[in-house]
């Protein structure tokens, strides 16, 4: 008996369809370790998979992909009853997070604001802040909430009064940024070394939008 | 090339008969629902979501169809023996061969349009408005790599046959995509031949020059000039891989 083997191309296209999802799903099948609740989380399929490869392999649409990474960690700090003891497993997941460099300024300040107050480590914060700040680099609303962490949650005039004129550097601040820049920078506790890194950035804003607010006197 | 217009109607028929546009519903509708949850879920502006979705589905569905289409319509003419029958009037294999290709782009041509007239009619559902002249650009643009990918189908299906050329035209599109991230990727150990020959993908072989949906909402969106060379840059890629399909099909015995 002579079998004859007919190939169709939709069946191609089924059998590569099956083999892209079998290799998501197992690429996904490990999930997260920490507490109780998190251990529910699967983390989305191609996390820990290098940036330049999720291009490849999105076909260069990666923003679809930082779409889907956005989103599941936004479900992940909806989580009831997060705990400070959950930090260091989310801050993790953050981290996870943003090697891929969402094109999404609002997570920036999402994530800072959940790991500085709901999360209680605002320290952690400056990780997540740094890249947004190298992602959108004018933007003023990330080094915003940069400032307000220092300012209120650690109380470090010094630094929030930089990162305070670092966003109203931005052409697009609104001017009560840098009414809170200048007040911070005239109060009294400012070291000597704060001092200079504020003399940086007004001399880093000479001849920009933002080059007057630092000769005005505070109100 | 009235022979050629013949030829490419013939195949555009037989492209519909073939019920070529009803996966572009599917892929619609798939694209679509994946596209509104995620963007109602998303932080992100739901328009952006939706154009995202959209393009990345719209680059897999005219690629895929590209491909397997392409290929079966080649390898159809061969086992039916229409081919030499074609063959056996006044048309020369070069022109039978730009025919078939110029069917294959139409068919594609008209897949797109519909596909972005169902995309017009949700984003209007979703009451996002209509599309900027960007995002028409680089919807545009996927056509233009959507073409490239028939123009390589071709080429392999005028001397392959099916499994081979869709396998051969589904690894040209990967490392097309894949080809920028190649030299970066190989790492500071990687042997000077494979630093040469991803260098040369990467600038010869790139079909990411063609995608420009990461830069629709981008203040770095190309110019005119810029526009203008990728066009041309895609249409001559296109016409070296025919002329080369030409050259091969015109030297080989046509009957297996």
């Amino acid at each position: 008996m002579k079998l004859k083997l007919q190939v169709r191309p939709e069946l191609i296209g089924l059998a590569v369809a099956l083999a892209v999802t079998g290799a998501m799903l197992f690429v996904s099948a490990e999930e997260v370790s920490g507490s109780s609740k998190l251990t529910k989380v699967t983390p989305p399929p191609l996390l820990d998979v290098r940036p330049e490869l999720i291009g490849a392999l999105t076909l260069g649409h990666r923003h679809a992909y930082q779409h889907m990474l956005t989103v599941w960690l936004a479900q992940v700090f909806a989580f009831e009853d997060l705990t400070p003891a959950d930090g260091p497993v989310v801050a993790d997941l953050v981290r996870k997070v943003l090697v891929h460099k969402p094109d999404l300024e609002v997570f920036y300040t999402h994530s800072c604001f959940f790991l500085a107050k709901t999360l209680g480590m605002p320290s952690e914060c400056l990780k997540v802040t740094a890249v947004g700040m190298a992602q959108f680099p004018q933007s003023w609303l990330i080094p915003l909430s940069q400032a307000y962490v220092f300012h209120l949650i650690l109380r470090k005039p010094d630094k929030a009064a930089s990162f305070y004129a670092l966003a109203a550097a931005s052409p697009r601040c609104p001017d009560y940024v840098a009414v809170a820049a200048r007040t911070l920078a005239k109060s009294d506790g400012l070291d000597q070394e704060s001092e200079r890194a504020i003399e940086l950035l007004r001399t880093a804003t000479i001849g920009t939008d933002s080059e007057q607010f630092f000769n005005k006197e505070a109100p | 090339m009235k022979a050629s217009i013949y030829i490419a109607q013939e195949t555009l028929v037989l492209l519909r008969r073939h019920k070529v546009f009803v996966p572009v519903i599917v892929a619609f509708g798939v694209i679509a629902f994946a596209s509104t949850l995620t963007g109602q879920l998303s932080l992100e502006d739901f328009r952006k979501v939706l154009f995202d979705f959209g393009s990345l589905g719209f680059h897999l569905a005219g690629g895929v169809m590209a491909i397997f289409w392409g290929a079966k319509s080649m390898t159809d003419s061969r086992q039916e023996g229409s081919l030499e029958v074609q063959l056996a009037s006044p048309v020369t294999r070069s022109t039978w061969l730009v025919g078939k290709f110029l069917g294959l782009s139409c068919a594609l041509l008209t897949l797109g349009v519909i596909f972005l007239g169902l995309w017009q009619g949700l984003m209007l559902a979703f009451d996002v408005g209509w599309m900027t002249t960007r995002e028409i650009i680089a919807f545009g643009f996927l056509i233009l790599i959507w073409n490239i990918l028939a123009a390589v189908v071709v080429f392999f299906s005028s001397f392959c046959d099916l499994p081979v050329a869709v396998f051969s035209s589904t690894m040209f599109w990967v490392l097309g995509m894949a080809a920028p991230y190649l030299p970066t990727g190989l790492g500071a150990d990687a042997s000077v031949f494979a630093s040469v020959i991803s260098k040369a993908l990467a600038k010869y072989g790139n079909l990411h020059t063609f995608n420009l949906s990461d830069l629709a909402y981008q203040a770095d969106f190309p110019g005119l000039d810029d526009l203008a060379w990728r066009l041309t840059n895609g249409l001559a890629m296109t016409a070296f891989i025919i002329a080369l399909a030409c050259a091969l099909f015109s030297r080989r015995d046509i009957i297996r």
